[in-house]
């Protein structure tokens, strides 16, 4: 049964570096409007500005601390949660306006990121990641956190 | 409950859900590490120069982990960072407990650990007695902090091999970093 063949309410995972820019991203929704590769770095970019600019909207703690800066994005047709480390890497995630999940998941996914990719001797930090390994870990954590989800919805 | 109780808490729960690996294969793969180094460099000063380099290496790594799988929030103070990386770090990465004893100033403080796994079955020839040889955990440090943006010197400053009661590794803070935001010099 291919996994993206039944309706998926999640949409796509989006990694970006300290530096903004896009190292990785998946689409998991057979409906995800066809974006180009371009534009996926593009809008990483986009994403990453808004970010900066909401944690110089907050208040300053007056310490140290990094301000955080956006963490869910709530709209009509889908939102979008960021989890910021504090490394400075983002990890978002799109998907269906009821995904109430995706905290939980994007810690996850975080984890597998430092088994499958930062233990890689061979891959390079910041860089974009091209990893079979982590594919594969993130879209069954990603089915599964999407098929509890959906069956937790449908319970209520 | 006190925050330090909490973080050996925390470091005991998360030493148990961590992957383990047999102590013994670590302890021999680092013993050939560094002893292939002294046949490379031939100069203890230049191995322990290799050795906080890749330990640092490690660091830059470790720490999104150590992140990740903690959950730990930002560190307000330096005592904070300190704790979690006696308690919580050497804990889950090591299986150690270690402590935290203050230093001479605010921006110092030592970490003092015993049962170094690395260690297990080394002992140090009398012509290496001035070879760090957990060199790499004070590289593993740096990096780390250096990653939260913090910039500290690391020092072992006792060593079981050489005799100590413990092993301690001095950490000093240098910087701090504020965060770089691109578009800053447009």
């Amino acid at each position: 049964k291919n996994p993206l063949s039944s309706p998926m309410p999640i949409y796509a995972l989006f990694i970006v570096n300290k530096a903004g820019s896009l190292i990785y991203h998946k689409n998991f929704s057979a409906k995800s409007r066809k974006i180009s590769s371009n534009e996926c770095l593009y809008m990483a970019s986009v994403f990453h500005g808004l970010y900066l600019n909401a944690s110089s909207l907050g208040q300053s703690s007056g310490d140290l601390r990094v301000p955080m800066g956006i963490e869910k994005i709530m709209t009509e047709s889908f939102r979008l949660e960021c989890l910021r480390t504090l490394t400075g890497i983002k990890f978002f995630l799109t998907a269906d306006p009821d995904a109430d999940y995706l905290k939980a998941l994007l810690n996850d996914i975080y984890i597998i990121y430092t088994d499958y990719v930062l233990k890689d001797p061979f891959y390079v930090v910041e860089m974009p990641i091209r990893l079979s390994s982590f594919e594969n870990k993130v879209m069954s954590y990603v089915l599964e956190a999407s098929e509890k989800g959906e069956m937790k919805n449908q319970n209520r | 409950m006190s925050l330090h109780t909490k973080m050996a808490r925390l470091g005991d729960s998360t030493f148990s859900t961590m992957e383990k690996v047999n102590s013994e294969l670590l302890a021999m793969t680092y013993g050939a590490l560094v002893t292939t180094l002294i046949k490379d460099f031939q100069d203890v000063k230049v191995v322990n120069t290799e050795l906080e380099k890749m330990g640092y290496n490690i660091g830059v790594r470790l720490i999104d982990e150590f992140l990740a799988k903690t959950g730990v929030t930002q560190c307000r103070n330096l005592k904070e960072t300190a704790h979690s990386i006696a308690k919580i770090g050497f804990k889950m990465f090591l299986g150690i407990n270690a402590e935290v004893t203050w230093g001479a100033d605010a921006r110092q403080f030592s970490i003092e650990f015993k049962g170094n796994p690395l260690i297990e079955f080394v002992e140090l020839p009398e012509k290496f007695k001035n070879l760090d040889y957990s060199n790499l955990l004070c590289g593993v440090i740096r990096g780390a902090l250096h990653m939260v943006q913090m910039v500290v010197t690391t020092e072992l400053r006792k060593s079981e091999l050489k005799g100590d009661p413990v092993s301690e590794i001095y950490v000093t803070l240098k910087q701090h970093l504020a965060e770089k935001f691109k578009g800053e010099d447009d």
